[in-house]
């Protein structure tokens, strides 16, 4: 059968499956016929880059073409990575003067999902894919040292397509008037190199570890009997809600409130003290807490890096 | 016409006698009642385009004031001077005062004053329409202000994107009298394009056709067509935010099959068409200054005429590139990228007319010559700029940054209040009868231009930063701190040459240098008449042979026989200008008045219940029919 | 320097004209295309709106067909009257005129009961969907139109049966039946789409 047709049939094939997932057969294609192929069959508009999936010799796709069509699509990012997993997929959701980030590896294992609150971590020369939904009114994620803006827009899901060339920290911000605190509405973008952005994200996916000290554990307890777990999750504990900002490594952040604040232990038991003081607007209510408490609780944050 | 220096002769004397006794008897058929009874009931373009002009001048130092409080609390990093509630409604109330109260109903207003005595007729077409318009625009600024005073004002931008302008995100009622001012602003300006669609086309002195008619009609003309076009889209909008927050419709809600991008489509189909409605009509007053006061023609008139039209239509086809960075698919985009730099070109032609009239003419820098080259080199600047931002991949840093902030008010004030200031200055003397001072004119000017650029060439750079738009403070050490410091002072720089500007106003409304019926030597018919002109604007309908009328060799002649009596006016035909009809115009009538008050009554009553629009439309029928319904034993008003 | 010498007399022309002669022709016009333009934006809206449904209408039966036929009808039915009245106004011919003009008041107190029968029929409530609030916000547009337009028609019958009426009346008959034949004319558009589109896409 014609390279073409073969081409067209497994299209098709995965056509309503997986729009972001394109499988070429043929492993001794010459590059100029698969760029051919490739420009007479456009893919899907929204479509962020094609992703390569690894499959045992035996099937249809051999490794040198995958090779091929990634160099095609993406240029000098490509040959950062040969293996299999090539993309970073993150879920940007919205909500009013929140950030949640989720960063998801590999589409079919959800098991390695991580959820985090104002930070965005990527790895170096990788082309990451950033699906942005909100929950509320209209925001923009705007990264001004890695790329253009993109709004998020209710009922939509638009995306964003970035390679970041140097590791670094950037800022970000929300650049689409969004109520009382679009002013404090910053992202912390840290771009790492391939072994840092895999420890981080295996630091990530681990279960908040126990509260070793007296303090730590009474401020858990203290944190389990009040308001917090109404909105707040810490994976490993009870609290399991999303209204409010994913709590299980609050510690090793290096900002509050959506970098209203900087992170450290004065600022978290002012922020905690009065929440609507430091940022009128924000969601977090004042919970009334005796000082004691509140530096219980506190310790226990603390522990949560 | 008498010689100069020879002595008047028996048969002119005769004449000018003739003149005046009908001057006398015009004047008692045109003139106004007295006292307050008569400045409620006034039909006289003049009387209403100048209170028409305070007004949005009024508006215009308010929202200065809002914009000068929102430098003040920006000139330092995390500043506690101002909150975020009340930042955001300052913004949203300095660019809907800019917008709505001040930029179009200005240049209407000047249109509402000019355009009958540059086009050689007696008043405005429908003139209780005219009427009618300025209460219901004063109504529609008193309540939104009234409102901000009681901590009611708009907080979602001058904009009101949605979903933050919807009911869940936007409680209370400071959207809903946002958007009611909308309404009360755009039937009111709507008004005023229909008046001058019919003046332009139909009231124009004979003689006087479309290929002489000078270039502030033609531009006049233009704007009042975008504004028959484009004012309905955010009528269309405002109105589907009020239903949505009042009677639970879902345009605008996703989850129930409506979508947030139509109010962004509906909206800037209206909003970039808007910008232009701003600026073609001062395109209009820099041809007039610059003839004026270059002595000679503006050069290359049917390009400019072609300009003027083609900015008119291609302003229609932009408004996405307001919209890149929401998810609209890339080729549809490439396509608004070119129509927003294609629009630069038509305006490109206008400058280089404008710099050749004067490079060839015998230019006297004036106080509105000033202006005009003040004008020039802001707008190319700010003209520049948006080019840059027609980019789509450039826009998407620069969207909604500072550098859009510089970009429009390099465009809206250097490309409007530049001209309007020189208009002004130019046009006073014909309002007033006295010459505005010159020396305070040149201080005006040079403040003004100095304070513009030390307050928004900064924005440029920190908006390249990163610095975002709509922000009510900003973090320290990002190295924003500098350019907001200079923003802010340029800012009171500006306050500082308004304050001139009022205060050269105020003395010369007393003290000015009396002016007599053409102190500038111009060429258009409004100086063919006493400063300020009278009741009835002419004597005899001038006739015209030429593009500057006042120019031509053989001096201005006029027609008689229009009655005396009766308010009449001559209609002419639209493209040649011959005279066909005698036609009589009403005289004063409180209707209008009555009429926009039940108008407001119905618009603010509708804020707070569906009904208002119900019952509130019963006073309003009466009105309007009082208004139509002609005296006992008439037939017509 | 004002226009001292007398060039030309004007005082031989006529007090009115027909049409675009006429000033208040201009303003109908203006009307015309200022509520033409949000006529076609309310259009759009809907159109935008489609694609944005699963299926369209999304969560009901499209509006009856009877009501609304029938108001198209008696609507198209009503230009009688009204091209009558225009053209005796034209000759300038009173008792014509008259009867026409009541003629038409008949047709427009038809409609407004049709109207309100539509509204009944439509099917779905403005606050259900998007759907329902677009079609509800053309009908109640272009009902306002009908309201005015009757109005209109009812304050010019009244002049014309109790006051003098000159040339100038007559172009505002004239007029008047501009205004009628817009209204008539966004209704067949509007009926196309609230009545015709949904059947259409529904035989997909």
């Amino acid at each position: 059968m014609h390279p073409l047709q073969v081409f067209e049939e497994h299209r098709q094939r995965f056509a309503g499956e997986c729009l972001q997932r394109l499988v070429l057969p043929g492993a001794d294609l010459p590059l100029e016929q698969l760029h051919r192929l490739l420009m007479l069959h456009p893919l899907p508009a929204h479509v962020g880059f094609v992703e390569v999936v690894p499959v045992a010799s035996g099937e249809f796709v051999g490794d040198r073409a995958a090779l091929f069509i990634q160099r095609v699509r993406h240029g000098k990012a490509c040959r950062a990575c040969r293996r299999g997993e090539l993309r970073v997929r993150i879920g940007v959701v919205n909500d009013h003067a929140l950030a949640e980030r989720t960063h998801a590896g590999d589409a079919s294992d959800p098991s390695r999902s991580v959820v985090t609150a104002n930070e965005l971590h990527l790895p170096v020369g990788r082309v990451a894919e950033i699906e942005l939904q909100t929950l509320d009114v209209i925001h923009s994620l705007w990264i001004p040292g890695l790329s253009g803006k993109q709004d998020l827009v209710p009922g939509r899901t638009n995306h964003l397509r970035v390679t970041p060339r140097r590791t670094g920290r950037l800022r970000g911000q929300c650049a689409e008037f969004c109520g009382l605190q679009h002013a404090w509405m910053a992202l912390d973008v840290r771009i790492d190199d391939e072994a840092g952005f895999a420890a981080w994200r295996e630091h990530q996916l681990r279960d908040a570890a126990p509260p070793a000290s007296d303090d730590a554990r009474a401020g858990a307890a203290a944190f389990a009997a009040v308001a917090c777990p109404l909105c707040h999750a810490i994976r490993g504990s009870t609290a399991a809600a999303r209204t409010g900002p994913d709590l299980t490594h609050l510690a090793s952040r290096s900002t509050l409130a959506a970098g209203a604040l900087p992170f450290s232990r004065a600022t978290l038991l002012a922020w905690l003290a009065d929440p609507q003081r430091h940022k009128p607007g924000a969601h977090m209510p004042r919970v009334p807490l005796d000082e004691a408490r509140r530096e219980r609780i506190v310790d226990y944050l603390m522990t949560l890096d | 016409m008498p010689t100069r220096g020879a002595p008047p002769s028996d048969e002119a004397r005769v004449q000018a006698d003739r003149l005046a006794a009908l001057e006398r008897r015009l004047d008692a058929t045109w003139r106004d009642r007295p006292g307050l009874a008569g400045w409620f009931t006034t039909v006289d373009h003049k009387r209403i385009g100048r209170r028409y002009i305070v007004t949005a001048f009024v508006f215009f130092v308010l929202g200065g004031a809002l914009a000068l409080a929102m430098r003040l609390q920006l000139a330092r990093p995390e500043s506690g001077l101002i909150g975020p509630d009340c930042y955001n409604q300052l913004f949203s109330m300095h660019g809907s005062s800019m917008m709505f109260l001040f930029a179009v109903p200005v240049m209407e207003a000047m249109a509402v004053y000019l355009v009958p005595l540059m086009a050689g007729t007696r008043n405005i077409a429908f003139p209780r329409l005219n009427a009618y318009s300025y209460w219901v625009y004063l109504l529609g600024g008193v309540m939104i202000y009234v409102a901000f005073a009681l901590d009611a004002g708009p907080e979602a931008g001058w904009f009101s994107y949605v979903p933050l302008a919807s009911p869940a995100f936007s409680p209370g009622k400071r959207t809903d009298f946002w958007a009611q001012m909308i309404t009360f602003t755009e039937v009111s300006a709507l008004a005023i394009a229909v008046e001058l669609v019919a003046t332009i086309l139909k009231l124009r002195a004979p003689g006087m056709s479309l290929a002489r008619m000078p270039l502030f009609l033609w531009s006049m003309l233009v704007t009042a067509f975008m504004i028959l076009f484009a004012m309905p889209a955010v009528m269309l909008a405002s109105s589907f935010l009020i239903s949505d927050r009042l009677v639970g419709t879902q345009f605008f809600n996703a989850a129930e099959g409506g979508d947030a991008l139509l109010w962004q489509h509906l909206f800037w189909f209206f909003g970039h068409p808007e910008v232009y409605i701003i600026f073609l009509p001062a395109l209009g007053m820099v041809s007039a200054i610059t003839a004026t006061f270059s002595r000679r023609p503006v050069f290359g008139y049917p390009y400019m005429v072609l300009a003027l039209v083609a900015t008119g239509f291609f302003a229609f086809g932009l408004w996405v590139h307001h919209m890149f960075a929401t998810g609209l698919p890339h080729l549809g985009n490439s396509f608004y990228t070119v129509a927003s730099m294609m629009i630069a070109l038509p305006s490109g032609v206008q400058i280089f007319c404008w710099i050749a009239t004067i490079g060839s003419g015998r230019p006297r820098f004036a106080t509105p010559l000033l202006f005009v080259l003040g004008f020039i080199a802001t707008f190319v600047l700010g003209g520049l700029t948006g080019v840059m931002a027609a980019s789509v991949p450039l826009d998407l840093q620069l969207h909604d940054t500072y550098f859009i902030v510089a970009h429009f008010h390099y465009v809206l004030i250097g490309g409007a209040v530049f001209p309007l200031l020189g208009a002004v200055y130019y046009w006073f003397p014909k309002i007033t009868g006295r010459r505005l001072d010159e020396r305070l004119g040149h201080w005006n000017f040079w403040l003004f231009f100095t304070g513009f650029h030390v307050t928004f060439f900064p924005m440029h750079v920190v908006g390249l930063l990163g610095m975002p738009r709509r922000v009510y403070t900003y973090p320290a050490g990002l190295g924003w701190e500098p350019w907001n410091l200079l923003s802010t002072a340029g800012a009171m720089l500006i306050g500082v040459s308004v304050v001139l500007f009022a205060a050269n106003v105020l003395r010369s409304l007393r003290r000015g240098v009396p002016a007599g019926d053409d102190p500038w030597g111009a060429p258009d018919l409004e100086w063919a008449t006493s400063s300020p002109p009278p009741a009835f604007n002419f004597a005899l309908i001038p006739a015209v042979r030429s593009s500057e009328p006042l120019w031509h060799a053989d001096g201005l002649s006029g027609y008689a026989g229009l009655a005396d009596d009766e308010r009449e006016v001559v209609l002419t035909t639209a493209v040649e200008a011959e005279p066909r009809v005698r036609w009589r115009m009403p005289g004063p009538s409180p209707w209008p008045l009555f009429a926009a008050l039940a108008t407001g009554v119905m618009f603010m009553w509708s804020v707070f219940s569906p009904w208002g629009v119900v019952w509130g439309s019963i006073p309003v029928a009466i009105a309007l029919t009082a208004w139509f319904w002609p005296e006992p034993g008439k037939a017509s008003p | 320097m004002k226009p001292l010498r007398i060039t030309g007399d004007l005082s031989h022309l006529p007090g009115h004209g027909h049409g675009p002669a006429a000033l208040g022709w201009w303003g109908t016009l203006g009307f015309v295309l200022i509520e033409g333009m949000a006529f076609v934006l309310g259009a759009g809206t809907l159109l935008y709106l489609v694609p944005l449904q699963p299926k369209w209408p999304p969560a009901s039966p499209p509006p009856d067909l009877l009501w609304g036929t029938l108001f198209t009808l008696v609507m198209l039915a009503s230009e009688i009257p009204n091209v009558l009245a225009a053209r005796a106004a034209k000759r300038q011919d009173l008792q014509r005129v008259r009867i026409g003009l009541a003629v038409a008041i008949g047709f427009g107190v038809v409609l407004a009961v049709l109207r309100a029968l539509e509204f009944g029929a439509l099917n779905e409530r403005w606050d259900h969907n998007a759907y329902g609030s677009i079609v509800w916000a053309l009908m109640l547009m272009h009902t306002v139109h009908v309201a005015t337009d009757v109005y209109d028609t009812a304050v010019l019958a009244a002049l014309v049966y109790l006051h003098p009426v000159d040339g100038r009346r007559f172009s505002d008959v004239e007029d008047n039946a501009f205004y009628w034949h817009f209204v008539t004319i966004a209704w067949v558009g509007l009926y196309a789409l609230v009545y015709l589109l949904p059947r259409m896409l529904h035989h997909d």
